[in-house]
């Protein structure tokens, strides 16, 4: 008797764990993600920490191995819209939506994006930069087929255009698409889907959206990336003038009771740290300073990479919360005001660059999915485990596991680890429930 | 449009070109000013530290006023707007000291109910009136100048209660000036305060923060600084002088207008009929160039 | 009798990303003309079903014996053109690709007839090597179904269950007389309150009920000898050494505590204890009578010059404390002195501003300017300057609790040696990507969890078990692995058994024969090359990648072959 495949909802490194981990064991693994192509926030960074590899270099070959992997299916495009039944035999209905492109036939050559006339803001690079309306999510995306974005598609909304399907040379474009329904059977679910970075717009004193040089943290990533929009040069979003003076503010929407969320996002003292050191390795001359509260160094090699950071790159790091941020009409420069807790003095710091490092906040999706599988959510809107200690990757409802920032913030080695232990358990699972 | 027009005690006893600006040019938009009857001050700056109850009590007295005239009142001080928001808000949370106030008013044969409008002299003319009109209006745009607006603290703080515009970003008076044809932009010290309050106990340190705020605004290049607050203009216009001798800057010289002032001229009014003659920073170059 | 070598070279256009800049034709022209090229073709897109198909039918029309693929990067796209010859007949490692997208097209977009000149170069390396190439095979290595787990504590228990429950026979060395670990010692556990006793009982019952799981109390691992899926476990035991035979080792041998001698009149000082004593303390007794004023010192030995690392849980769990303390009886004074407070995350951000708001005076220190502690008759004496208050304040205290951190066990330096793998900087187990493989090792088969990795809370050493136990999981459910073919070989003949190549082996792949000399298992070796590099005898050559192959790519390259 075979046993039933396993079902993983999200594409990011977590789900791309567990699926590989389960796969290589010999379970089938249904790997469900909602974006264009798998991949998530891990993608879009340009490397990571302490080890200073890049990103998309070490996640894309995981990304290639699950699309080759014969007992794993990506289903892009894909959300999980109804769940009956129990552990070792969920009933699951996926909705996949149209991608009006033949994902058989396109080859990823990017001659549609080409030639389409529309462009769009490129949400993947987090607005810096347009998309056109079909387009490929991103260089390394897995699968490498192309979408139609239908809300901007020339073709869609009036009716005219569709050069894209005369100049694809796969013959690849099919404006008829519909909507497809996917059941499966599965005997366990491992969800891992993600979070994503808070909007700072509403804190006004920080200029973010007013200022087209305060960026937020994974707009910073994809400054600096060589995919990016500048090609990986440090140019200010406003005047393209090279930053040099760049100042991180740490903890912005968070610990605070007033004016955001109570809790500590996990990560951020190290990514700070992270871009500091990136900044520095590019241009040494560069002026980097960190304002935070308190400096998170509680991980492996964190503290360490931290005094590097210090005492070899020259990366300052400051003890206060900015007041306020200003920005000069005539020059351009941002100008931070701040209190340096330990001398107890108020300063000013002119900069070119601000980088808001905000709360890691739970997707909005989480609410309609926790519905769907019968999991509760933390006042956060982070789905809730059994238990803290004893079933950290556990839920309320057996046989559905959690993983990864889904619920809650934490840095890639925990959502790897703890994606390893959902196939754990969803391995256990599956002898439990096969006969 | 139809408002209570309320004057408070700074514009009656010396603000004079403020209370003649606005009596030229609101009426041309088809504003109409109604004058309220036996108002007294509204409580602002100084009772509202000593006595909560006198505070309330005058604000609400002068609202109840405006409530038996069945309009909206329309304040022109920036603080005066604030007192009334903020007794309009303590009443309605507080409905024992609403009663106790209205014991007291009842004296009078007065009553607050609590339901009356009050309306900020930018929200008059930037939300109700609306910069369309105003520009259709202007006969003599301001072209070639670049002001710069001066919301002032109380107009946009505290965040919590009625905001006449946004506290970290307010744009209406930049509006209102673009409205004119003149050219305005951001700059850092926009909703830093004049620094009037602290003149009761600081002295120095007022003048100098007003200070540092009109060299600022003179090295971005702007021609001229505009407020609808007659504590900011009393203290940007009518103690310029008294800055520049405090932080030894002769150069420092900056024309100050209030904002009906500029609507004025930019309406083809004669300065004499706003009160320019009053404004004692350097203004007759900028109107000579508006004349001509 | 040497065949005749057919090779056929498929040049790709990879649509326009190397069509676009690379005059294909005239490369697969170029190809043609090449000594023992049987037969060339441009495709538009090589690795479409469509491209694989062609290779195929070419392979047998032409007869082909040999297969270059010159189009993009053979990490994303070898294995797909192997198992395409392979389906065709061909041994998969008679294929050789050569990149002409991300090392030519791709960097030298601006200068197509250059870029053209390089793809026939790359094209001329890969056909001297594929001349060369000879079938390989991956030998199959057998992997039992067996699991050791050394360290009965929590993590191991857990991540022998998990083994357990995936329905593989466990081996659970513990080195104390009984299981449980460190939560023996602990009474509740944060964020929840749960009790420890809670945790870790039901883990050890199931463990002795089992008769999937064999333990061996006071035993400790003593030799390692083999590979993933056959290893030979020598264990010293109370009743001799005995052999245990297993495919997939975990190390959960969970970490000691740092006893801070010297430190803050810890060991001089009446009323200076250890969390951990503190711990222990509430274990026994269920609180703390007449301590009124509490003081706790955090970074006790740790974060400095001696010790960087922070260790991780003291933070929350002076939180912990004082959350406890003040529930008791408010009218306490709990002091926590910190550097940099790290209550990360949802829950322990939570335990933060609960103890806050119950009262905990968090006063902050700078790592120059540390608090002093002094005996007094009354009670230990604690002076601290806050750079905050910009004051030094003196607390006669009842008590203070010393954060010392968790360090490495004291067996890990042992335990490294006979497994081959390696500590890290801070003494810990140094697992083979901080990232991507936070509980693997380098060597095949061996796995680690839990704090013989790092410091960390209970609840993550609970699912790092499990994760260790899914990844030792795998090729014991397998049951079996192929092993690359890409080994290294030692020509006995020139072998003079110095050895220098077991040393620089970073997998631990070589050892001596019976004989003295080296010998590779293929198993364990992941084909780097180093040995062969620093052979001085140039006895070790690498299959698939040997030196009359490089050296003909090289001559190639150059334009002499």
């Amino acid at each position: 008797m075979m046993d039933k495949p396993v079902l993983v909802i999200g594409g990011g490194v977590a789900g791309i764990q567990a699926a590989l981990d389960l796969a290589d064991r010999g379970l089938n693994v249904h790997l469900v993600e909602k974006s264009p192509s798998i991949g998530g926030v891990m993608a879009q960074l340009d490397k990571t920490f302490p080890t200073m590899d890049c990103s998309i270099c070490i996640l894309a070959p995981k990304m290639i191995e699950c699309s080759r992997h014969p007992n794993i299916t990506i289903h892009t495009l894909s959300q999980v819209k109804e769940v009956t039944g129990r552990q070792g035999d969920f009933d699951v209905k996926v909705l996949k939506e149209p991608r009006y492109v033949d994902e058989s036939r396109c080859t990823g050559c990017g001659l549609c994006s080409e030639k389409c006339p529309t462009r769009v803001s490129d949400g993947w690079q987090k607005g810096l930069t347009e998309r056109k309306a079909i387009y490929v999510m991103f260089p390394q995306a897995v699968p490498l087929v192309a979408k139609i974005d239908s809300e901007h598609c020339l073709y869609f909304q009036k009716g005219v255009c569709q050069v894209c399907s005369r100049v694809c040379p796969a013959g690849a474009i099919d404006y008829t698409q519909q909507p497809e329904e996917i059941s499966l059977n599965v005997s366990s679910i491992i969800v891992a889907t993600g979070i994503q970075e808070l909007d700072p717009s509403y804190i006004g004193e920080y200029g973010y959206g007013r200022f087209k040089d305060v960026v937020t943290s994974l707009e910073f990533e994809r400054l600096v990336c060589a995919s990016g929009p500048t090609g990986g040069h440090l140019d200010r979003p406003s005047d393209g003038r090279h930053a040099d003076r760049i100042a991180f503010v740490q903890c912005v929407g968070s610990r605070s009771h007033k004016n955001g969320y109570p809790y500590c996002s996990s990560v951020c003292c190290m990514y700070a740290t992270k871009e500091a050191v990136l900044i520095k390795e590019h241009d040494p001359g560069s002026e980097v300073t960190i304002f935070y509260m308190d400096l998170k160094v509680y991980g492996q090699g964190f503290q360490q990479f931290v005094d590097r950071a210090k005492l070899h790159w020259g990366v300052e790091y400051v003890r206060g919360r900015p007041g306020e941020i200003r920005r000069n009409p005539i020059t351009g420069d941002l100008v931070v005001w701040y209190e340096d807790t330990i001398t107890g003095d108020v300063y000013e710091k002119t900069v070119d660059l601000v980088v808001l490092c905000t709360t890691l906040i739970a997707r909005p999706e989480n609410k309609e999915l926790a519905d769907v599988l019968g999991l509760k959510l933390d006042e956060w809107g982070f789905f809730k485990s059994r238990d803290p200690v004893r079933g950290h990757i556990e839920t309320d409802v057996p046989g559905v596991f959690v993983c990864g920032c889904c619920h809650g913030p934490r840095d890639i080695p925990e959502s790897v680890a703890e994606a390893s232990a959902g196939a754990a358990y969803a391995a256990e699972v599956s002898r439990r429930c096969t006969p | 449009m139809r408002y209570a027009l309320y004057l408070g005690c700074t514009i009656q006893s010396e603000q004079f070109g403020y209370e003649a600006s606005v009596r030229e040019t609101l009426p041309r938009l088809g504003v109409e000013l109604a004058d309220m009857e036996g108002v007294s001050c509204c409580g602002f700056p100084a009772l509202n530290s000593v006595s909560k109850l006198g505070w309330h009590y005058l604000s609400a007295r002068n609202l109840a006023i405006a409530e038996n005239m069945g309009l909206a009142v329309l304040p022109l001080c920036n603080g005066c707007h604030l007192s009334f928001v903020e007794t309009k808000h303590a009443l309605e949370k507080d409905p024992e000291l609403k009663n106790v106030i209205n014991m007291n008013l009842d004296k009078e044969g007065l009553s607050y109910r609590g339901d009356v409008r009050v309306v900020h002299l930018l929200e008059a003319l930037h939300d109700e009136v609306g910069t369309q009109k105003i520009s259709e209006e202007v006969v003599k745009p301001l072209e070639g100048m670049k002001i710069a607006s001066h919301p002032g603290c109380h107009a946009i703080r505290p965040s919590d209660l009625q905001k006449v515009d946004d506290a970290e970003n307010p744009r209406k008076l930049d509006d209102l000036v673009r409205a004119l044809g003149a050219e305005t932009f951001d700059y850092p010290e926009k909703i830093d305060c004049c620094g009037s309050q602290l003149a009761l106990t600081s002295g120095r340190v007022t003048l100098r923060i007003a200070g540092e705020k009109l060299q600022a605004v003179k090295s971005y290049g702007f021609d001229g600084l505009v407020t609808t607050c007659p504590f900011c203009f009393k203290m940007y216009d009518g103690r310029q002088r008294a800055i520049k001798a405090a932080l030894k800057d002769d150069s420092l010289s900056l024309p100050v207008f209030y904002y009906t002032q500029l609507l004025g001229l930019a309406l083809g009014l004669e300065p004499a009929r706003l009160g320019l003659q009053m404004n004692r920073s350097p203004v007759d170059g900028l109107v000579k160039s508006v004349l001509e | 009798m040497t065949e005749e070598i057919r090779i056929g070279v498929f040049v790709c256009h990879c649509g326009v990303n190397i069509g676009g800049y690379v005059d294909v034709p005239s490369v697969v022209e170029y190809a043609e003309r090449l000594p023992d090229v049987a037969y060339a073709e441009p495709n538009l897109y090589t690795c479409s079903s469509d491209g694989l198909q062609k290779i195929q039918e070419a392979i047998e029309k032409h007869g082909l014996n040999r297969v270059v693929v010159a189009s993009c990067t053979p990490r994303t796209h070898e294995p797909l053109f192997q198992s395409a010859c392979e389906e065709a007949g061909l041994n998969r490692y008679l294929f050789e690709m050569a990149n002409i997208r991300d090392q030519c097209s791709w960097v030298h977009m601006r200068e197509p007839e250059k870029a053209t000149q390089k793809a026939k170069d790359l094209v001329r390396m890969a056909v001297a090597k594929a001349r060369l190439l000879v079938p390989e095979e991956e030998p199959e290595i057998d992997v039992l179904p067996k699991g050791l787990v050394i360290g009965g504590g929590v993590s191991g228990l857990t991540a022998a269950l998990s083994l357990m429950d995936q329905g593989f026979k466990v081996h659970l060395v513990e080195r104390e007389g009984r299981l449980g670990g460190t939560l023996l010692k602990l009474d509740k556990l944060f964020p929840s309150n749960v009790k420890a006793s809670e945790v870790i009982d039901p883990l050890v019952e199931r463990v002795e009920e089992s008769n999937d799981v064999t333990v061996h109390l006071d035993s400790k691992v003593s030799d390692v000898k083999g590979f993933i899926g056959n290893f030979d476990v020598v264990v010293d035991t109370p009743g001799g050494p005995e052999k245990l035979n297993v495919g997939t080792i975990i190390v959960a041998t969970g970490a000691g505590y740092l006893s801070p001698e010297g430190l803050y009149g810890y060991g001089r000082v009446e009323g200076v204890v250890t969390q951990l004593e503190l711990e222990q303390t509430f274990k026994e007794v269920g609180g703390l009578e007449g301590v009124e004023t509490l003081v706790m010192i955090q970074c006790v030995g740790s974060r400095n010059e001696e010790r960087a690392y922070c260790s991780r849980v003291c933070c929350t769990e002076a939180m912990k404390n004082a959350i406890r303390l003040l529930e008791k009886d408010p009218r306490r004074d709990v002091y926590i002195l910190y550097r940099d407070l790290q209550t990360y995350g949802i829950e322990f951000s939570a335990m933060e501003f609960d103890a806050k708001k119950r009262g905990a005076r968090l006063v902050m220190y700078d790592k120059d300017r540390p608090p002093e502690v002094t005996g007094e008759e009354k009670g230990p004496l604690v002076r601290v300057y806050s750079p905050l208050l910009d004051e030094e304040l003196t607390i006669e205290a009842d008590m203070v609790v010393l954060a010392a951190p968790i360090v490495p066990n004291v067996d890990n330096e042992a335990l490294s040696r006979h497994l081959k793998v390696p500590l890290n900087s801070d003494g810990f187990f140094m697992e083979a990507h901080v990232k991507l493989r936070p509980v693997d090792f380098a060597t095949d088969g061996v796995y680690v969890c839990g704090t013989a990795h790092s410091p960390k809370e209970v609840g993550e050493s609970v699912y790092q078990a499990k994760a260790a136990a899914s990844r030792a999981g795998i090729p014991m459910a397998r049951g079996s692995l192929k092993a690359a073919a890409i080994t290294s070989v030692v020509d006995e003949d020139r072998c003079c058994g110095c050895g220098t190549c077991i040393e620089m082996c970073p997998y631990n792949a070589i050892t001596k024969n019976e004989r003295g000399l080296a010998q590779v298992e293929p198993a364990v070796c992941k084909g780097c090359g180093v040995c062969g590099a620093s052979c001085p005898e140039g006895a070790i050559t690498m299959r698939h990648f040997t030196d009359e192959q490089l050296e003909a790519q090289g001559l190639a390259a150059i334009g002499e072959a």
